[in-house]
């Protein structure tokens, strides 16, 4: 069972390592949702930059079709195009404006030397399932070392006088 | 006792998983809410037999590896790799008969529960099912705010594309290959001598084994529990994406921010949990339940205007009936307990998954047939259906009356089959109003769209097998497309039946078609770096109420400067004065104009008033959002009214065409936008003549209709209300207290003992 703990832990740790060491090395910046891509399952595109437009890709939409956002931000420099690394069947992840009219924002932390690596921090995607099966593998893990410790002590139920038929 | 809990706790991760993502999972294949809610139940008619067998024999057998695990082992490993195939199942059957192997899979794993109440003195098992609970919210938040709104990503792996859905089903199996690493190397069964041991198994010692005169009182307590926990079932997730329109992030949300709390709350409830009067509790909580179940139905259908509650009003009662769940919870399960002996648990969860699983078919089921009843009844039927708009505001019933009156309706049909109720876009309800929908119930036409749907569901089945097409496929497409001229032919001529009919009611204006008034405005550009657009369209809304010549504030592409456009008023130094030291006072001068930095320009504007069907300030809000707006803005967070004008102002700008756009309700009808926009010189020909479509999308975006006669007209399917579920539940509510108030008079006159307790007392 520790075995396996570790295995899943490794796993997990070895998908996290990536995106951790760009949170910590990397520089950040705001990023502006600009376009939205939408795949359809033939390969053919649609690109849509306002919000009308994206409304309109939405219709007739089935879940094979997939949305992918694209941000645009500022690096000392120049300004970096960031596709987000992963797409929404169905509908896209992220709208062009806010229900407000503001545009849609995100942080992003990208390598100063090689500004297309970069990372969305605050978008769930970016960590969570890492994340779960870093945290199964610990806690099995965990769960191994107790039994490992108490080992040859079962779980002993209380004898029992029972009066019933 | 923590280790003890994993195993449950991994088993109730793996219901969520179930219980929630397969409603979507299913989702992809079905809509119908009844055939949903049928194949959620299948499970449980194989359950009435395998968990009821499973329990009974668990009690009767002994094996090197104890009486209850090899059953739990052999669940484990079939669940682990059911959760693997699942999201991977090419068609509806296919991932139909993996969620049946995988429940089949999950009742082999009842045993655990039997197992687990063994290992807990009945003095602790309050603060057991405490520590049980809490782990199963802290999980259930987990899954519902990080993992659940992850359903639709698709992430790729090494180029291989790893959607949401197969990650959340995969991190489940794992889960349970852990926890079945632990059942197998770490939990080991010592011998209990017991008088069933050996029991043969036959129908005879099955029925009388359930029918146990110890166990049948204790059944009792069980319909009451199982009615009143039946409640909207898979349908409360359609609740919140199909008909209130919240993403299934939201959602997620929705349940982290409660769970978050509750994992407070659960910890200091557990505290008092072995201090009640189980009995008594019980039933006061049930009571408290019901109440607010009517509260809340009542106040969605009968207070709020637009029948949606925000999430903050979601949460407050969920949060409710959520701190009313974990209390019942923490005395329900150690109540039963009570009545039951130690040798006599599988016996008993045998019968009582019976009970349970026979009264959740019913009310599972129940739930699904009263929504699509319900909807029969009340709500708009499925036919042919047109949205138009009326000079001035009237009630559905007048126009009602006046449709009947005209013979609109065909030979044979009645009254009942004319359905009108005022339409808003934005979704409020109202006895009277400037939009109308009317439909009429055609049968026919449902009999149609159902066979349009069927033939779309039978080309992409075949696009699978040959993507390029073939004459199958092609003769397919020709019968779709006849079929959908039909029901638009329906539609068109019940549009024009419904124009003749009414003609002197509709309205003559037509989307803003006036042409705009020209304008001369004034633009002031302040040197200005790194100021926020969420401050500026702050100040935006703060000043407009001060200076209503103030069109818009903007910051320029290259965000080295602020840009504020105004009406030209003859006196603009003025007017930059005032604004200038409304800028000094303003959330204590974060945001200054500084004039020394200043030019100004002349710019072409031009005015629309475009009338709409809803009102951009609506006249009634949710009382508690607007006692919760009220509350903020004693602390400076005030909420515009005019939020949708503003929004449509801030869609409409566009640095090449029209880079400045207010966009203002009117007052004085209370059913109109006024549109003020600076054009850019080098476009401005291009740009006024297509800004009035951009205007009428613009509204849209925000729920407002630009005026005109017809709307629309098309074929729609009945509108289902799955709030009706919530109805249902307040009266099998009722039933369940009735039922556990029999259990509390027989309890009382001591036909029934617990016996659990008794055993329990006479081992210490």
């Amino acid at each position: 069972m520790l075995i396996w703990g570790l295995a899943v832990l490794s796993f997990g740790f070895a998908q996290l390592v990536p995106p951790l060491s760009l949170l910590f090395c990397g520089s950040w910046a705001e990023a502006r949702s600009t376009i939205v891509v939408k795949e359809a399952d033939d390969g053919s595109y649609i690109v849509s930059k306002t919000n009308a437009d994206l409304k309109n890709m939405q219709k007739d939409t089935d879940r094979r079709s997939r949305f992918w956002n694209i941000f645009e931000f500022k690096t000392k420099s120049t300004p970096q195009e960031a596709r987000l690394p992963f797409a929404s069947s169905g509908s896209p992840l992220y709208p062009l404006t806010t229900p407000r009219g503001d545009p849609v924002t995100l942080p992003i932390v990208y390598l100063p030397d090689n500004p297309s690596r970069f990372i969305f921090p605050t978008v769930f995607g970016t960590w969570v399932f890492q994340g779960v099966i870093t945290v199964i593998g610990l806690i099995t893990t965990f769960v191994a070392i107790q039994l490992l410790a108490t080992a040859r002590k079962p779980i002993e139920l209380p004898a029992v006088h029972n009066h019933a038929k | 006792m923590l280790l003890a809990m994993l195993p449950w706790s991994a088993l109730t991760i793996s219901q969520q998983v179930t219980g929630n993502a397969v409603v979507f999972s299913l989702r992809k294949f079905v809509e119908n809410p009844a055939l949903l809610a049928f194949v959620l139940s299948v499970p449980s008619f194989v359950s009435l037999v395998t968990v009821t067998l499973v329990n009974f024999l668990s009690d009767r057998i002994w094996t090197p590896f104890g009486r209850r695990k090899p059953f739990i082992m052999i669940g484990f490993t079939g669940m682990a790799i059911c959760l693997f195939l699942m999201p991977l199942m090419p068609t509806f059957w296919s991932l139909v008969a993996v969620f049946i192997i995988m429940n089949l899979c999950m009742d082999l794993d009842s045993p655990v529960e039997p197992l687990k109440q063994e290992i807990v003195p009945p003095a602790q098992r309050g603060t057991a099912t405490g520590v049980m609970s809490w782990i199963n919210q802290a999980a259930q938040l987990a899954f519902m705010f990080f993992v659940f709104g992850r359903f639709d990503d698709v992430h790729f792996m090494a180029g291989i594309p790893i959607t949401g859905e197969t990650a959340i089903y995969w991190c489940a199996g794992l889960i349970a290959l852990s926890s079945l690493m632990l059942l197998a190397l770490g939990i080991k069964e010592t011998y209990q001598p017991s008088a069933l041991k050996g029991q043969r198994l036959s129908i005879k010692t099955f029925i009388g084994g359930l029918t146990d005169r110890e166990l049948l009182p204790v059944y009792i307590l069980i319909v009451g529990a199982a009615v009143m926990q039946a409640g909207t079932g898979p349908l409360g997730a359609l609740l919140y994406t199909e008909q209130w329109g919240y993403t299934k992030q939201d959602m997620g949300t929705n349940i982290a921010i409660g769970g978050t709390i509750n994992l407070f709350l659960i910890a200091i409830l557990t505290l008092m949990a072995d201090r009640l009067n189980r009995l008594r509790a019980y039933q006061t909580l049930i009571l408290v339940s019901i109440a607010l179940n009517i509260a809340y139905y009542c106040y969605v259908h009968f207070i709020l205007p637009d029948r949606r509650p925000a999430l903050f009003e979601i949460v407050l009662f969920g949060e409710m009936m959520s701190v009313t769940g974990i209390l019942t919870g923490l005395v329900y399960t150690p109540l039963i307990y009570d009545y039951v002996v130690r040798n006599k648990m599988g016996t008993y969860v045998a019968g009582a998954q019976l009970v349970n699983r026979l009264t959740n078919v019913l009310a599972v089921n129940g739930a699904g047939l009263f929504v699509i009843g319900y909807a029969a009844i009340f709500q708009p039927p499925a036919g042919e259906m047109v949205r138009v708009v009326l000079k001035e505001p009237t009630t559905a019933a007048s126009i009602k009356e006046r449709l009947v009156n005209s013979n609109i309706l065909k030979a044979g049909g009645s009254t009942g089959d004319l359905y009108v109720s005022v339409w808003n876009a934005d979704g409020m309800v109202a006895d009277s109003g400037l939009g109308m929908e009317i439909r009429l119930r055609n049968p026919d036409s449902e009999r149609i769209a159902s066979e349009v749907k069927s033939i779309s569901e039978s080309l992409k089945a075949r696009q699978n097998i040959s993507p390029k097409g073939d004459l199958e496929s092609t003769s397919l497409k020709e019968k779709r497309a006849n079929l959908e001229k039909t029901l638009h032919d329906r539609s068109l001529s019940f549009e024009q039946n419904v124009k003749a009919v009414l003609n002197d009611y509709l309205t003559t204006s037509d989307g803003g078609s006036v042409p705009p008034r020209s304008l001369e405005a004034c633009v002031i550009s302040y040197n200005s770096e790194g100021v926020s657009e969420r401050i500026l369209n702050d100040f935006l809304a703060s000043a407009r109420k001060q200076f209503p010549e103030l069109i818009d504030i903007v910051e320029s592409p290259d965000r080295r400067s602020i840009e504020i456009s105004f009406l030209d008023s003859g006196d603009n130094g003025a007017f930059q004065t005032r604004l200038q030291a409304f800028s000094d006072t303003w959330r204590n001068g974060i945001f200054r104009l500084d004039g020394s930095n200043s030019s100004r320009r002349s710019a072409a504007a031009s005015e629309w008033i475009i009338p709409t069907v809803e009102q951009p300030i609506p006249s009634r809000t949710s009382p508690i959002m607007g006692f919760l707006q009220h509350v903020a803005a004693w602390f400076g967070f005030e909420t515009p009214r005019d939020i949708r004008p503003l929004a449509v102002g801030r869609t409409l700008r566009d640095v090449t065409t029209t880079p400045h756009v207010g966009a203002y309700a009117q007052t004085n009808d209370g059913h109109s936008v006024r549109i003020v926009a600076v054009f850019d010189p080098a476009n401005i020909d291009d740009a006024r003549s297509s800004f009035r479509d951009r205007v009428i999308q613009a509204l849209a975006g925000q729920r407002l209709t630009a005026v005109q006669p017809v709307l629309t007209s098309t074929y729609v399917p009945v509108r289902y209300d799955y709030m009706a579920g919530n109805l249902l539940s307040i009266i099998l509510g009722f039933v369940g207290f009735g039922i556990t108030m029999i259990f509390y008079r027989l309890n009382k006159k001591g036909i029934i003992r617990r016996r659990g307790a008794e055993e329990a007392a006479f081992n210490k």
